[in-house]
């Protein structure tokens, strides 16, 4: 592991608000620049939780350990300001929000990121290459965001909003679930485009190994009961598709 | 008469319409209408304190200021000056059903209560037209300080000041016409004290008869719960069917206090030619639990909407209703809820059934106070049409003064879906059956709230009036 | 003169104590005149006397305030559509309010007819009466959709008394924004008389400082396989007050019919309020009614997704605005009219537009 380093949890642990319910204990992760890490476990292992964690929902409380991202402590900012240091997340259930185009989203989230105007022109020929890249027809662009889309093209918007917001590090919170061949493939060919930013890093939370296959998996992480039980490379995935999580399980 | 049907659990509308005959000369009847000299007798024959006395012609004197509410049901056809507000049975209270009288005994045991309190009650007390016939408490809970009586004896027995404390401060006289009536001519009911701490494992019941014709019923019900205590009161209604109106005007104040829990179920089974103007409120201190479980399947009209005042931080209230009205039936019922302090939560969920003829209206208020911050409020209520000759009406009204309450809202009205009557008669049933079974499914939620055999009387209630047998 | 006038009165009445069943306008006004208007009409409609279609169509306020308008004098302009025919351009009504004036119209679409209304009232003046009637009337299969908006001065009162008749198969498609005006009051009354005729009606407001918006909405489906879709989306701020009642009835004999009205309510600071009567009335067993309503403060989902994009908290507190008002101004096609309401949002609303360069 020689990258630099972009993401370290340290001793993280965190759960629900007033009840105090732990749902994650004791983290350590450690991301490079550029790395792809995928996250494995069982329904309810708190993989989604740990998303959220990262990206600062502040439904979950960390009650210790720390989060720095990029040489800095964000442990204590809010989503916005994560989001404008670099980290992006993928909702498994995007929120609609009438009255608001995607390119009127999109546009004002980039400038709120870069932190400068951005041209309509500039910006809509980006917008129309993404769109091309992910087979979305570009109509798209002037539908309120979300409204009325199939569970399909809502997982397309939320990887359109990370190929133009251009994030550090691009949480994948089951992106690949519900969704048919087809649709798997374009979300693998989303993947790959942000990809070939070098320097570009990739959390994938998942239990399919579908949108796996065309990647360099560097590092994985077994998590069960809010715990990391194993780690190991990329051939992990494939063991633990052959024989499925109960090795871990039991050991709880 | 059928006399099998003499068990709770094998219901049928003969079985509440057996009446004994009040001409045997074992009744005092008071005459008809409401005037002073009826409240001054009724007080009198109850040997009252002054100030009950007192109270009652104030509340006469509001009840001829008040007029007939000008939103609900048509009541036109209610003419007081036909009602007989006081009858009673000329016998005393009694602690055993041994002692009571044979014919209101009997009419107690047809309706299976006695053998409901060896079963699974912890008290009960039965009320037969005006005055309260019967009254018990198992041994262990009477122990425990746990009081539960009728509102009468409470004042003679000591507890003549909590009465004068609580008695008509929540559901004041001022409030409408019959809770100024209720005031001038109550009687009966009962009075339950829990004492801090002390938690009844199981229910309590009361059950109300009005046997006599042409006369009211006007029972008053205070039940205060202590702090951390925990309870369960059940009431269950009902009447014979007679030509001429019968009025319900009861009142139930509850006192739910820091922590403690009240539940309240009612299964109201009034005749048809009953009009149930009923009053219910509850106010709840400090992280109290107020639970209103309620069917209301009888009476010709009703105005029933328990009302919940959630006055400490944390309080919380839940309404289950359902309501089926059928034929002749005028059904507007509901619920209230007013947060008045932070974190408070309140959920109202309804059922409500129409059919042949009948008209439901399901009537809400929820008030949001200013101060109420944080708080939650859920409403959902549902319809069932079951032909076009009947009506379903949903009128929820909602004031919100918080700007961080949380309030969802949600209203259903429909009809029994084709295909589901279609897929259960591909497997055999007949199109009524299906129906019924549908509709049972819909009054799940309520009927999976009460205790067992209220949840079967219910059941049957529901297959009694889908079968389509007029009583 | 004096005004004393009971308004949106409710079908259903409910508790006495909420106060909820209607509401009182009492007013000392001048003389009550008509509104200046200016209407561009397309090529193709006609304009005549509209006096005997007023009367005949019911509204929504209820009769004190039918009998107000009624007894001003002056022509009602009748505009009417020719059969068959579909109108690119809109029938644009331009209402410059004074300071005590009524505006009364009927729009008439011929069977097969296809029309676009786009209505604005506004006002040099800051404070007046206003009282705007226009009645619709949609023949066999006619199409209208109407796009109104208000952005009168900030102590006017304000009454808008709408009425239409749908014959079978119409369709009447609303979109409205409300701005402007101290206190404002739209009584809407559709009666759905033809077969599988249609009513819907998208609403959206920003009320703030001491504002009032008080609605009647009525869809009475009497045709079958009616339908209807009443929807509001609103934002309070500071002491402002909405009363939304809205009533869904449906007839006896309206058999397949379908209605719905949801309300979505967003309170911004400590001091709105926010009351709501919506009903629904069933006398008809095949038909699905429904009703939604929230209320509250931005969900905490909703908050956390667009942050996570990048968004501060009042950057998603200005965009969710404009975004539930640009649900609505996106119907304006009239520029003219769509700068007035740009311009309102940006100097007296200091809304940031999202499309900003």
């Amino acid at each position: 592991m020689s990258a630099e380093n972009l993401l370290t949890l340290k001793n993280l642990t965190a759960g629900v608000g007033e009840a105090g319910i732990e749902i994650l204990h004791n983290i350590d992760l450690r991301i490079g620049k550029g790395e792809t890490h995928v996250i494995m476990g069982p329904n309810g292992a708190g993989k989604s939780t740990l998303g959220y964690t990262i990206m600062g929902n502040p439904l979950y409380e960390i009650s210790s350990g720390n989060i720095i991202f990029d040489g800095e402590d964000i442990t204590a900012l809010t989503a916005d300001k994560r989001a404008k240091k670099g980290i992006f997340l993928t909702f498994q259930s995007p929120v609609e929000v009438p009255g608001l185009t995607i390119r009127q989203f999109l546009r004002n989230a980039l400038q709120e990121i870069k932190g400068e105007r951005i041209k309509f022109s500039e910006f809509n020929r980006k917008l129309r290459s993404v769109m091309d890249t992910l087979s979305f027809a570009e109509e798209y662009a002037d539908r309120d965001i979300n409204v009325g889309f199939s569970g399909g093209e809502r997982k397309k918007a939320e990887i359109l909003q990370l190929l133009m917001l251009e994030p550090k590090l691009a949480i994948l919170d089951e992106t690949d679930s519900g969704l048919d061949v087809d649709a798997v493939k374009t979300v693998s060919a989303g993947i790959s485009e942000y990809k070939k930013n070098k320097d570009g890093s990739l959390l994938i939370i998942t239990h399919n190994a579908a949108i796996l296959e065309a990647l360099h998996v560097d590092k994985v992480h077994v998590v069960v009961k809010g715990k990391i039980v194993a780690e190991g490379d990329g051939s992990l995935v494939e063991e633990i598709n052959r024989n499925g999580f109960e090795r871990y399980t039991n050991e709880q | 008469m059928n006399n099998n049907k003499n068990s709770i659990k094998d219901i049928d509308r003969t079985l509440y319409d057996f009446k004994d005959d009040e001409s045997r000369g074992d009744f005092f009847r008071e005459k008809e209408g409401i005037t002073e000299e009826i409240v001054r007798h009724i007080s009198e024959e109850k040997e009252e304190p002054q100030w009950m006395l007192d109270f009652r012609l104030k509340c006469l004197k509001i009840y001829k200021e008040t007029p007939m509410p000008v939103w609900g049901p048509d009541i036109s056809e209610l003419d007081m000056d036909q009602i007989a507000s006081y009858v009673r049975h000329k016998s005393e209270m009694k602690n055993n059903w041994e002692d009571v009288p044979e014919d209101i005994k009997n009419t107690f045991e047809r309706l299976g209560i006695p053998q409901a309190e060896r079963l699974s009650l912890a008290g009960v007390g039965a009320q037969y037209d005006s005055e309260i016939v019967y009254h018990n408490l198992k041994e262990e809970v009477k122990k425990q300080g746990v009081i539960y009586t009728d509102v009468e004896t409470a004042m003679k027995t000591g507890y003549e000041d909590i009465v004068k404390d609580y008695f008509m401060t929540l559901v004041l006289p001022t409030d409408h016409k019959f809770a100024a009536l209720h005031g001038a001519v109550w009687s009966g009911g009962s009075f339950v004290y829990v004492p801090k701490g002390v938690k009844v494992d199981i229910p309590l019941q009361s059950y109300f008869r009005l046997n006599a014709a042409g006369a009211g019923q006007f029972e008053h019900t205070l039940i205060i719960v202590e702090e951390g205590a925990d309870v369960h009161f059940i009431e269950g209604c009902s009447a014979p069917k007679y030509n001429v109106a019968n009025l319900h005007a009861g009142c139930v104040e509850l006192f739910v206090k820091k922590n403690a829990r009240l539940r309240y179920s009612t299964i109201e089974n009034w005749s048809k030619n009953m009009f149930n103007l009923n009053t219910k409120r509850v106010v709840v201190d400090e992280g109290g639990k107020m639970e209103w479980v309620s069917g209301s399947f009888g009476s010709h009209v009703s105005y029933l909407y328990p009302m919940t005042i959630l006055k400490g931080e944390g309080a919380q209230m839940t309404y289950t209703g359902i309501t089926f009205s059928g034929e002749g039936q005028n059904l507007d019922t509901g619920a209230k809820v007013v947060h008045l302090a932070p974190r408070t939560t309140s959920v109202i969920t309804s059922k409500s059934i129409s059919k042949s003829g009948g008209i439901g209206t399901f009537r809400s208020s929820v008030v949001i106070a200013k101060q109420a911050k944080e708080s939650k409020c859920s409403v959902s209520c549902d319809s069932l049409m079951l032909d076009s000759i009947s009506r379903a009406d949903t009128v929820p009204a909602m004031d919100i003064r918080a700007h961080d309450a949380d309030v969802g809202h949600e209203a259903k009205i429909g009809r029994i879906s084709d295909e589901a009557v279609f897929y259960l008669m591909s497997r055999g049933m007949t199109e009524e059956d299906a129906k019924a079974l549908i509709v049972s499914g819909f009054a799940d939620s309520v009927s999976k709230e009460l205790p067992l055999e209220y949840a079967v009387e219910m059941n049957n209630l529901i297959k009694l009036e889908m079968s389509g047998h007029k009583t | 003169m004096n005004m004393d006038l009971k308004v949106n009165i409710s079908p259903a009445l409910t508790f006495s104590w909420m106060k909820i069943n209607d509401d009182h306008i009492k007013l000392e006004t001048g003389e009550l005149g008509v509104l200046d208007s200016k209407a561009d009409i397309p090529e193709g409609i006609s304009v005549s006397k509209g006096d005997h279609d007023w009367s005949k169509v019911k509204a929504g306020c209820g009769k004190d305030v039918a009998a107000l308008i009624s007894d001003v004098k002056g022509d009602i302009p009748l505009f009417e559509t020719a059969k068959d025919k579909s109108y690119s351009k809109p029938l644009v009504l331009r209402l410059k309010a004074t300071a005590a004036g009524v505006y009364k119209a009927v729009v008439k679409l011929a069977p097969g007819s296809e029309l676009t209304v786009i209505e604005h009232t506004d006002s040099d003046i800051p404070e007046g009466f206003a009282a705007v009637s226009v009645k619709y009337i949609l023949g066999e299969g006619a199409k209208l959709t109407l796009v109104k908006s208000q952005t009168l001065g900030d102590k006017f009162i304000y009454i808008d008394d709408m009425g239409s008749e749908l014959a079978d198969n119409a369709v009447f498609e609303a979109f409205r924004t409300d701005l402007g005006a101290l206190k404002a009051y739209q009584g809407c009354n559709s009666e759905l008389t033809g077969e599988a005729s249609s009513f819907k009606v998208l609403g959206s407001y920003y009320l703030r400082g001491s504002q009032l918006l008080d609605f009647n909405y009525i869809a009475s489906h009497d045709g079958k396989m009616t339908e209807s879709d009443m929807r509001f989306n609103g934002v309070l701020k500071d002491e402002s007050m909405k009363t939304f009642r809205g009533t869904l009835d449906f007839k006896s004999g309206c058999a397949g019919a379908v209605g719905a009205e949801y309300e979505d309510v967003m309170l911004l600071t400590d001091g709105v309020g926010t009351r709501s009567l919506p009903i629904i009335l069933c006398g008809e067993e095949d038909v699905v009614g429904e009703h939604g309503a929230s209320v509250g403060q931005i969900p905490d989902v909703v908050l956390f997704y667009l942050m996570s994009r990048g968004f501060s908290r009042e950057a998603c507190e200005n965009m969710l605005i404009n975004s539930r008002l640009n649900t609505t101004i996106s119907k304006i096609s009239d520029e003219e009219i769509k700068k007035i309401i740009l311009d309102y949002l940006k100097n007296k609303l200091d809304l940031r537009s999202i499309d900003e360069e």
